[in-house]
């Protein structure tokens, strides 16, 4: 078990806060007054996604969690658990859909993602930016106003919907801001 | 990053923000003369600066090789004035704290507005703080004042809450009990904070107030805290009422700290003693050493007048008032 004092801690270091592990997302000095020093940190539950704030003590020490980064391949969704393997050593690792967020709906079969694993477990996953996909459904009708920028839905090949402007087809692949959901380009 | 002179000669509509700090500035000039305030210069270059250890100092060498730095506060010398036989008075100047992380609340120059009310109190100053902040308003020619999408009430008076009243009901802690140490590492160790057994209890105070008072008075559109803990408050009035805790206020606006204040505490001793115990504190953290300023304790010596004292960040009053995400926006220039 490693110990990391609060005031090394940086974005992206997971620590085990509260007996679950946690990803720092945020974290900013405060200095309240004579002789006090914290840290305000911003932290995500990687079991919930949750997001909360806490702050510590300067110099106090916490157990960092060693959490790797691995890219492994999407294979298929059995039941409720997304199944990933490692195209190198064939290790697969089974991570909960809802550890995926709201992502899993723009998760490809046989693409490949960064998974968060914890103790030769998926935890997470580290989303792209965005994500490139191909329609596969596309309505007749528009909505909107024509002067501003009609839109209509489409359905990618992930079985997501979204809006996209009226030129695009069926076929057509469009890249998706992963953060917003909502189409950027076609590409 | 473009430079900023380019941006706004690209987009004259930027040029606002600036117009709207000029206001405010003048603004408080204009209430400052109707109160009968007098504006004291004081120099932010000194050679013995505040030596509170919380921000770092910046030193300067000159080419005769002596050792100056800019001033954290104007306070020692607009204390001095008030020694001197100034009453009234108040200053706008630039204040200079080091930093150890860029934040959007801290800028290491930044605008103080400092002022000292002869004969009163710091509920005098909580009082001075409405009546300016809605001059300030009326001047701007507001009706309402919209921060980060809310819409925020500035009108008088402002909600006030008390250092325990706080305590009791945000964290469920009766401060008067938390006063003493032990009682204090009991009710942080059941609160589940940790390495309670090594923190002062500053520390443990802090620790409280940062996680489970102060988001909760973040929220609101106005709120003044006042009475603190003693401890808390070195260089302010003890309460006659109640010695344990010390007459001092901070108001807070849209979820931004924007003053400090107290009902000052004249006493030469405890001021020098306070000094001295600042400069160990800067040993022990290895900062920057030099002598406390002996003029300021000559002068206390000969006796500073019943005062109330207080320090605003103007920029942060600026933000709140142009609708600023982050500090930097009302100074761009600014390192």
């Amino acid at each position: 078990m490693s110990t990391i004092s609060t005031s090394e801690l940086k974005k992206g270091v997971c620590v085990i806060f509260r007996d679950t592990p946690h990803i720092v997302v945020d974290k900013t000095f405060v200095s309240p007054g004579k002789g006090s020093a914290f840290y305000r940190t911003r932290l995500k539950n990687l079991k919930t996604n949750n997001v909360i704030e806490f702050t510590f003590k300067s110099g106090e020490k916490l157990e960092e969690a060693p959490l790797e980064v691995k890219e492994m391949q999407y294979l298929y969704k059995d039941g409720e658990n997304l199944t990933f393997i490692n195209p190198q050593t064939y290790e697969q690792l089974a991570l909960p859909k809802e550890m995926a967020g709201s992502f899993w709906a723009l998760m490809k079969e046989g693409e490949i993602y960064q998974v968060y694993v914890l103790e030769n477990q998926a935890v997470a996953i580290r989303p792209p930016l965005k994500v490139r996909l191909k329609v596969t459904a596309s309505e007749a009708g528009a909505k909107g106003n024509t002067v501003t920028g009609a839109t209509k839905e489409v359905e990618v090949e992930t079985g997501y919907h979204l809006q996209v402007p009226l030129f695009i087809k069926e076929g057509n692949t469009i890249s998706i801001n992963v953060e917003t959901g909502q189409y950027t380009e076609r590409v | 990053m473009q430079s900023i002179w380019k941006k706004i000669k690209e987009d004259p509509s930027l040029k606002k923000k600036f117009y709207q700090k000029a206001k405010i500035l003048e603004a408080i000039r204009d209430f400052f003369k109707k109160e009968g305030f007098w504006e004291i210069d004081s120099p932010t270059l000194v050679e013995s600066p505040d030596p509170s250890s919380f921000n770092e100092v910046y030193e300067i060498e000159s080419q005769d090789k002596k050792k100056f730095f800019l001033t954290p506060s104007p306070e020692f010398f607009l204390k001095k004035m008030l020694v001197a036989g100034f009453e009234n008075i108040y200053q706008i100047t630039k204040a200079y704290r080091d930093q150890q992380e860029k934040d959007p609340l801290h800028l290491r120059e930044f605008i103080i507005l400092e002022w000292y009310r002869t004969g009163g109190d710091y509920k005098d100053l909580m009082r001075d703080c409405e009546n300016l902040v809605n001059f300030i308003k009326q001047r701007l020619g507001k009706d309402k004042i919209i921060y980060q999408g809310k819409e925020i009430s500035l009108a008088p008076p402002w909600p006030k809450i008390s250092c325990q009243e706080a305590f009791k009901k945000y964290a469920r802690v009766d401060l008067n009990e938390f006063l003493d140490l032990e009682k204090a590492r009991q009710i942080s160790l059941k609160k589940g904070f940790s390495e309670v057994e090594n923190s002062t209890w500053e520390e443990l105070y802090h620790q409280i107030f940062l996680n489970e008072v102060e988001p909760q008075l973040l929220k609101e559109p106005a709120i003044i805290l006042y009475d603190y803990p003693a401890p808390l408050a070195a260089l302010s009035k003890i309460k006659e009422s109640d010695s344990r805790y010390a007459e001092r206020m901070e108001f807070y606006l849209a979820g931004l700290e924007l003053g400090n204040g107290y009902s000052e505490l004249t006493d030469w001793q405890e001021q020098e003693k306070r000094l001295k115990s600042d400069l160990e504190e800067r040993r022990k953290k290895g900062m920057k050493i030099f002598d406390y300023d002996q003029d300021f304790i000559n002068a206390l010596k000969k006796g500073m007048p019943k005062t109330a004292g207080i320090a605003v960040g103007i920029d942060r009053l600026i933000m709140l008032f142009t609708d600023s995400k982050e500090i930097k926006e009302t100074s761009p220039f600014n390192l």
